[in-house]
């Protein structure tokens, strides 16, 4: 179960460094939409974190504190970038409450954060986040419904980053609020599998992200040889 | 407490297994509702473009046929009359006293007359009166009689079953079809013959022209030329078919079937909305 966590976590890298490369690749083509541009700053973060997460998990272990902190504090970031990616995504009127209902478990996570942040194992700030995350995609997906908009959602690079967080963070957040319980209750090796099960979630999110790419690129292409 | 442990765990990761799948049964389900909409909606824009080119078709049919009536009725008032007069007034001429000219105002009288004659027939066959008054065979045969008459082609009309009663809009509209089929194979077929057949049947009618010319082939990059799309939009709009059949060397078979009975294409019919 440790080598599930240890292989979990690498290739988390592995897509969060791919997702990072794919994103700079696709800035090659001018009919890029903008906001995939922009989205370049959440891969580049990611690509910040994880490839000295690399060296620290695998080598460096005495490092390991300072690491699990500063995923913490990139657990903020990744809700913030995240959550008004979607809202600024989610069609129709009236966007004012749901920015509403972001703040306030933007307020909520940092809270957490201030009153966890001794306690290196608590994932109570990433369900917190992977909550409003999945509060704020089903809203996206409502609306997606009630305001539906003339376009092929197969094609829109859009829609597979907010799916990608939908099930990424519909895997995790059931794990993540449930394993501080889970801790104290069994052993360090299943709950390093529990563990790998929320890394795991990272890897269908960049996986999602890099298909978004893709779809862009292809669709960058069909514009080209039209 | 190892394997109650692992029980516990077990049972966690299958129950929130459980729930990560209705999370992806959720996805698809709103995917494939909004690809239903998506593609419904593209539907009936397509519809609406189909109806909307064939309206725009329509009206520009129209507006041809009235620029046709208008330019044919021009010929006949003034630039005929105009001419006769001239022909009137070169005809009361002294030919004893013209001299060495009187070679030349013969001629000219001669060109004159054949302008004339040349006018009198672009303006019926411009004009819809032939086709409205004696019907779309006596039009046909008219118009094979003026290309017999210029040696140049050798036609024959053909007609099977009886003849039946069309509206004499969509007889019209079928008589420019078959000029149009004409025009084409004289500029481009390098054609002697032309075989016509109107083939009436108790629920259609069957118009085709055969030529012995060179033919084409579909891959040519003139072989859908603006001939070619009237001659079918005029077809869509009589609810009918167009089919152009070609091979090099081996001509060209035209072929339109109407219904007899059929309307004229309009919105409803079209979108059934």
């Amino acid at each position: 179960m440790k080598l599930f966590n240890i292989i979990m976590f690498n290739l988390q890298i592995i897509f969060g460094v791919a997702s990072f490369f794919v994103s700079i690749y696709a800035l090659k083509y001018d009919s890029t939409p903008r906001y995939l541009k922009y989205f370049i700053g959440y891969t580049l973060v990611a690509f910040l974190l994880v490839v000295p997460g690399f060296f620290i998990f695998n080598f460096m272990k005495n490092w390991r504190k300072l690491l699990d902190c500063v995923y913490l504090i990139s657990t903020v970031y990744h809700y913030i970038f995240l959550g008004t990616f979607i809202i600024a995504f989610t069609n129709g009127p009236k966007k004012r409450w749901i920015y509403l209902v972001a703040f306030i478990f933007l307020s909520i996570l940092i809270y957490s954060i201030v009153i966890e942040y001794s306690n290196e194992h608590s994932k109570m700030p990433i369900s917190i986040a992977s909550f409003g995350l999945i509060v704020l995609s089903l809203i996206y997906f409502y609306r997606l419904l009630k305001y539906p908009s003339n376009v092929n959602l197969i094609n829109l690079p859009v829609f597979w980053i907010i799916t990608g967080v939908f099930l990424s963070m519909g895997l995790q957040f059931p794990f993540s609020a449930t394993f501080d319980s889970f801790y104290k209750k069994v052993s360090f090796e299943k709950y390093s599998f529990l563990y790998g099960i929320i890394t795991f979630s990272y890897v269908i999110l960049h996986a999602f992200i890099i298909k978004s790419y893709l779809c862009s690129i292809k669709n960058s292409k069909k514009l080209l040889y039209s | 407490m190892f394997n109650k442990e692992l029980e516990e765990i077990v049972v966690f990761v299958i129950y929130f297994g459980i729930i990560f799948v209705f999370f992806v049964v959720f996805i698809v389900l709103v995917v494939k509702q909004h690809q239903d909409n998506y593609h419904s909606s593209q539907r009936f824009l397509n519809d609406l473009k189909a109806v909307h080119e064939i309206e725009m078709f329509r009206s520009q049919v129209e507006i041809q046929e009235q620029t046709f009536q208008h330019i044919a009725q021009e010929i006949h008032d003034n630039i005929g009359q105009k001419l006769t007069l001239a022909k009137l007034k070169l005809n009361r001429l002294d030919f004893a006293q013209l001299g060495s000219n009187k070679e030349a105002v013969s001629d000219s009288i001669g060109i004159i007359g054949e302008v004339i004659a040349d006018l009198s027939d672009v303006s019926r066959t411009m004009s819809s009166e032939v086709v409205l008054q004696n019907g779309l065979i006596k039009a046909i045969e008219y118009e094979i009689g003026q290309l017999n008459r210029t040696g140049g082609f050798k036609l024959k009309l053909q007609i099977i079953g009886e003849g039946a009663f069309l509206d004499a809009r969509k007889e019209l509209i079928l008589f420019r079809i078959f000029q149009e089929a004409l025009n084409n194979i004289i500029k481009h077929a390098d054609a002697t013959e032309i075989t016509i057949r109107l083939h009436y049947q108790p629920e259609c009618l069957i118009l085709q022209v055969k030529d012995n010319g060179k033919g084409y082939s579909p891959e040519q990059k003139n072989a859908t030329g603006n001939g070619m799309v009237n001659m079918r939009r005029r077809a869509i709009v009589l609810t009918g078919d167009c089919r152009i059949e070609s091979t090099p060397g081996n001509g060209t078979l035209i072929t339109i079937q109407i219904p007899i009975n059929g309307e004229e294409q309009n919105m409803e019919s079209h979108t059934g909305r």
